[in-house]
């Protein structure tokens, strides 16, 4: 928890991730407002992509900037020399990033609902299973990767290459299940789908909490 | 000076490459506990990945570390006795000097960490410690890394170049609890490329070029223009 603290403190004083990637993702979400027109059916059908895409996009430099944090002055070093586990570490990083990540979502649900359709909001609750699974699939990845780029030259440019098609799996069950909540289907064609990308959480939060001592030492 | 005992840290045939650049070449280094080394050696000669692997903090390609008995880089626990210091403060600039230690205190499952934190303030002499890390100077962030590095009450201490970017009254006072730290019982390994700097900690001296090292001298007795002459000797015999 002391980890995460330390992570939400510093933006909580800063406030440059959040501004940035909520800044980001409405101005995708202008464009591709703009782009769409006021068709509101239209709008419904593309929902699930239009999120996801403003998601990614915001998220992905997010997540770059907060592994730069800890390079700069070495922070991340002085805590490695810590006893504290690696998997422990990861952990706490991943916890913060996926509280970005999560207010991340909130923001673009919230923009959305002005700029589209209010639809996503009244079905909020049922969205935010989805979304949210879908959010730990993507920072659980982000979380390793970005520790893995955050020291090269292209960082910013590595971290998008490396991270989108390793998380494509799950935004495309995550973009299965926000279109299962808006059509208003059974539960169980939404189950599938969270279950997959339950699934997938675990798997790389587990492979996170192992290969994290790989990507931070030498 | 510090009396001799066990050896506190060890380093056996350590060889460390990036690539084809071999950066240290075979070192051994064997320092008893309660002693000061002083490590010296030109820009590019391997000090600081020496002090690196001796800190656990890079893995050597061949050769073995211990730190009283346990390999740093292995053995979590080990770490609790090592401070290390180095060019950056290894502190999150966003947040404060008391911030930091507090995070660092509880990383280090410190019963008192709070506590701790503001009596090595005190120690090192840092009265701005409400601050950000990145609102303070040079010296001051240097106090604040060394601070860092003495909150667990290590056993050892590992100091690559601690006087860089200190005025003279800065460096007089990290000087003064280098030297407190050794008197009470801590193990000291320094790099400089200072005589005076390892004639004012240090009680053996030691010259890494090349990334090979000389065999170790004590410095008792020594002018900084000896040291300088027999550090120019180790470096010109490398070259």
């Amino acid at each position: 928890m002391a980890l995460i603290w330390k992570d939400l403190l510093i933006e909580a004083r800063t406030r440059e991730l959040v501004t940035s990637m909520s800044l980001v993702a409405f101005l995708v979400l202008v464009i591709l407002s703009l782009a769409l027109g006021p068709s509101p059916q239209l709008a419904a059908a593309a929902a699930p992509g239009i999120l996801w895409v403003t998601v990614a996009f915001a998220a992905t430099l997010g997540l770059a900037r907060a592994h730069t944090l800890e390079q700069e002055r070495q922070a991340l070093q002085g805590v490695l020399l810590t006893p504290c586990s690696r998997a422990t570490l990861y952990l706490g990083k991943f916890g913060a990033n996926l509280c970005l990540v999560l207010a991340l979502q909130a923001v673009a649900v919230g923009a959305f609902a002005v700029l589209f359709t209010g639809e996503v909001v009244r079905r909020a609750a049922w969205l935010a299973l989805p979304l949210g699974l879908g959010a730990i699939g993507f920072t659980a990845v982000g979380t390793l990767l970005g520790a893995m780029t955050a020291a090269t030259r292209l960082r910013e440019v590595l971290l998008p290459i490396l991270l989108l098609p390793v998380v494509l799996p799950a935004i495309i069950l995550s973009l299965a299940g926000i279109g299962a909540v808006l059509e208003g289907a059974a539960f169980s064609e939404l189950a599938r789908s969270l279950k997959l990308l339950g699934a997938f959480d675990i798997i790389f939060l587990i492979l996170g909490t192992w290969l994290f001592e790989f990507v931070v030492e030498e | 000076m510090c009396a001799r005992e066990a050896p506190a840290v060890s380093a056996e045939n350590l060889w460390k490459t990036y690539g084809r650049e071999r950066v240290l070449r075979g070192v051994s280094l064997a320092v008893p506990a309660h002693a000061s080394v002083a490590i010296l050696g030109p820009n590019g000669s391997g000090k600081t990945t020496l002090l690196r692997v001796l800190a656990g903090a890079s893995r050597p390609s061949r050769g073995r570390v211990r730190v009283h008995g346990e390999d740093p880089s292995a053995t979590p626990g080990a770490r609790r006795r090592i401070g290390f210091v180095t060019h950056e403060p290894m502190l999150y600039g966003g947040l404060s000097v008391l911030e930091n230690l507090g995070l660092l205190a509880t990383l280090y499952d410190l019963p008192d960490g709070r506590a701790r934190a503001e009596a090595v303030c005190d120690l090192v002499g840092i009265q701005r410690r409400s601050d950000p890390v990145r609102a303070l100077s040079r010296g001051v962030q240097q106090r604040a890394a060394l601070a860092r590095a003495l909150l667990h009450a290590p056993a050892v201490l590992l100091l690559d170049e601690p006087f860089t970017g200190l005025d003279p009254e800065g460096a007089e006072g990290v000087l003064r609890i280098l030297q407190r730290f050794c008197r009470e019982g801590g193990t000291i390994v320094l790099t400089t490329h200072s005589a005076s700097e390892a004639l004012g900690v240090a009680e053996t001296g030691t010259v890494l070029a090349g990334g090979a090292m000389s065999p170790p001298r004590p410095l008792a007795g020594m002018h900084a223009e000896d040291v300088r002459t027999w550090y120019r000797e180790c470096v010109g015999a490398d070259r």
